[in-house]
């Protein structure tokens, strides 16, 4: 007991130190970072508290910082940060940018101690129906699919786009079994998530393509100017909010933590707008949507990941099949069996309390973490990254990953998957704006519902 | 965007002489500025485009990726073919895969050390006009700001710590604006 949560304890840690790291690095996509970290989490052993602290803490953390690009920058530190930007560009332009930053943490935060709870508990509602979504597994995923596709940038192109993109995975799948000796899965996985970059560094390479990525200039950051007017070391952020900010983003952040089909942008917009037509006062109501919409985001999507965990222990939310789809599946450790739909991952190896408890302790950490850090060093830290670490460096890193891990899984087979599902999935991603979280989706009716199909 | 990335994957030998000239009409045709800068490619000093989302330079960004690739696949071989050597195959996969990792973040330290991002960062001033905008913004909105009755205390003091409690205040702005001509 003792050293499980010491494990939970240490892998929090680490995942909150990296992400909030990752964090600042704009424009990093969550599942093509925390997915594959993650799921190396998951393939070196780490026992399920840990693996479950790691991902939360990642997340938490990453959201935290991540409002650092957006609010000092002006450029969305993850796509989850778009809904903010409007309010963060006025706020910036009336010369306070680190209050955007800090009603957006803050809110953030507060949001992410509620939506544990409340998650839990909205799982252990739906757990009495488990066996029965259990049960009707092969069929639930692609009904999920064409919902996930249809609400996602592609609309019916990416509905339509689900048949090519299972085609492709199952004919590989099949292709690849009776080669490898078992089936693939986190070569398909890394392909999906790491897509876009794929596809990318193929274009790079062909001159054709080439022509529309080349720029005459380089990039140039807007850093606003610095207001320094904080002092101490650890806030609070029950006192960066005033009282009725405060009430709100913990009433919206309630809201949204029962909700999981919803994706967080979606759902922010939605009650960031309604919360927001009740303030009169322009510069009250700037600051109280930053907090609510933040906290929103942030809820909504600690509540994807955790109700389908908790309850059903089948990936069947946007975030739960993108980023944290290797809690779900990550053979041989993690697995989703098939032919029954029987489940043999975090949902089967923690009790509802264990997630309540290292739940709560994974948003702690990434609090401890993050937080101050984000109060107190922003500006550095914004200015540093844009400076220091190239984009070069990045993508050099993530393309030794790729190579890693999916030769690792598959030997040469594993990387030729990864490839081919990459460039497939990232002109997908990109032309037809079919996101990871579909394609994933793709993933899980090829290999649950296809065969039940060819039974 | 047109869409001058080829829908269909680079294998169709046939296609692809009419798939460059297409593109390359539509894109001459569609901006003068990007004919421009394909004009200019020749005596560019820098290669630069965008990949994943930020600006890169294209050579470095060859470099980066095979000195990724050649870090990374060699630790990860290597490892488990040390550990192999002294514990059973699964437990070499696992901590070959550790130093595998380890080599990758080892070749993003040495690519970030060796190649500076291709960005440019300009430190903005607090700026007058800026407000005034975003204050216009805010009242084209909803008609108005809101009055400063409808804060409670604690939003009043941080209005006033910032010092932009005169933004928000109709008859405060009036004089100022009068006074200052901001």
């Amino acid at each position: 007991m003792m050293t499980t949560i010491l494990v939970a304890l240490a892998m929090g840690l680490l995942g909150a130190i990296v992400f909030s790291a990752i964090g600042l690095v704009s424009g990093t996509d969550e599942t093509a970072t925390l997915a594959p970290l993650t799921l190396l989490v998951v393939l070196v052993g780490t026992p399920p508290a840990g693996v479950f602290a790691f991902f939360l803490a990642g997340a938490v953390a990453k959201h935290i910082t991540h409002a650092i690009p957006t609010t000092l920058l002006g450029i969305p530190g993850d796509t989850l940060a778009v809904p903010l930007l409007r309010e963060a560009s006025l706020l910036r332009r009336l010369g306070v940018p680190h209050i955007a930053l800090r009603k957006a943490i803050s809110g953030g935060v507060l949001a992410a101690f509620i939506a544990v709870p409340v998650a839990v508990g909205a799982a252990s509602l739906i757990a009495p129906f488990a066996a029965q979504v259990t049960a009707a597994a092969p069929y639930v995923f692609p009904v999920v699919a064409v919902l996930i596709a249809y609400f996602s940038r592609g609309r019916w192109a990416a509905v339509a786009g689900l048949l090519p993109m299972v085609m492709v995975i199952a004919a590989l799948q099949a292709f690849v079994t009776p080669l490898h000796g078992s089936a693939l899965s986190i070569s398909f996985f890394l392909g999906i998530a790491i897509g876009p970059l794929v596809a990318d560094l193929f274009g790079i390479a062909s001159p054709t393509a080439r022509r529309a990525m080349e720029r005459d200039a380089r990039r140039t950051f807007f850093l606003a100017p610095d207001v320094r007017d904080w002092r101490g070391r650890f806030p609070n952020p029950l006192r960066v909010l005033d009282r009725r900010q405060a009430g709100a983003t913990a009433a919206a952040a309630g809201v949204s933590s029962l909700t999981f089909v919803v994706s967080p942008v979606a759902m922010t917009v939605l009650l960031g707008e309604a919360v927001g037509a009740r303030v009169r006062h322009a510069y009250h109501r700037l600051t109280t949507m930053m907090s609510v919409k933040n906290g929103v985001t942030e809820s909504t999507y600690i509540a994807e990941a955790i109700i389908p965990l908790v309850a059903i222990g089948l990936p069947l939310s946007p975030v739960a099949a993108g980023p944290a789809a290797p809690l779900f599946s990550a053979p041989p450790v993690y697995t989703i069996e098939p032919a029954t739909g029987t489940t043999n991952n975090l949902h089967d190896l923690l009790t509802p309390w264990e997630f309540l408890g290292y739940g709560l302790l994974a948003v702690l950490l990434a609090t401890l973490v993050a937080y101050p850090f984000s109060m107190n060093h922003a500006r550095r830290a914004a200015a540093w990254v844009v400076r220091r670490l190239s984009q070069e460096a990045i993508i050099g890193t993530f393309a030794g990953l790729i190579l890693v891990i999916s030769v690792y899984e598959g030997g040469i087979l594993g990387l030729l998957v990864a490839v081919t599902i990459g460039i497939f999935g990232g002109l997908m991603n990109k032309l037809l704006g079919m996101h990871a979280g579909v394609q994933f989706m793709a993933f899980y009716t090829a290999t649950l519902f296809v065969p039940v199909l060819l039974r | 965007m047109p869409p001058t990335v080829p829908p269909a994957p680079p294998d169709e030998g046939a296609t692809g002489p009419n798939d460059d000239r297409t593109t390359a009409s539509t894109t001459a045709s569609t901006t003068a500025s990007t004919t421009a800068s394909t004009t200019a490619t020749t005596d560019r000093p820098t290669d630069l485009a965008e990949v994943w989302g930020d600006v890169v330079d294209v050579r470095h960004l060859r470099w980066s990726v095979i000195i990724g690739c050649a870090l990374g696949l060699p630790a990860f071989l290597l490892g488990r073919l040390a550990f192999e050597q002294v514990t059973s195959p699964e437990l070499a996969e696992t901590y070959g895969l550790l130093v595998g990792l380890a080599g990758c973040l080892l070749a993003g330290a040495l690519c970030a050390r060796l190649f500076a991002p291709q960005r440019d960062l300009v430190e903005e001033m607090a700026d007058g006009a800026a407000r005034d905008e975003a204050v216009a913004e805010l009242t084209a909105e909803t008609g108005d700001l809101g009055r400063a009755e409808d804060l409670g205390p604690e939003t009043r003091r941080e209005l006033r710590d910032l010092g932009i409690d005169d933004l928000f205040d109709p008859d405060a702005r009036a004089t100022a604006e009068g006074r200052a001509g901001r």
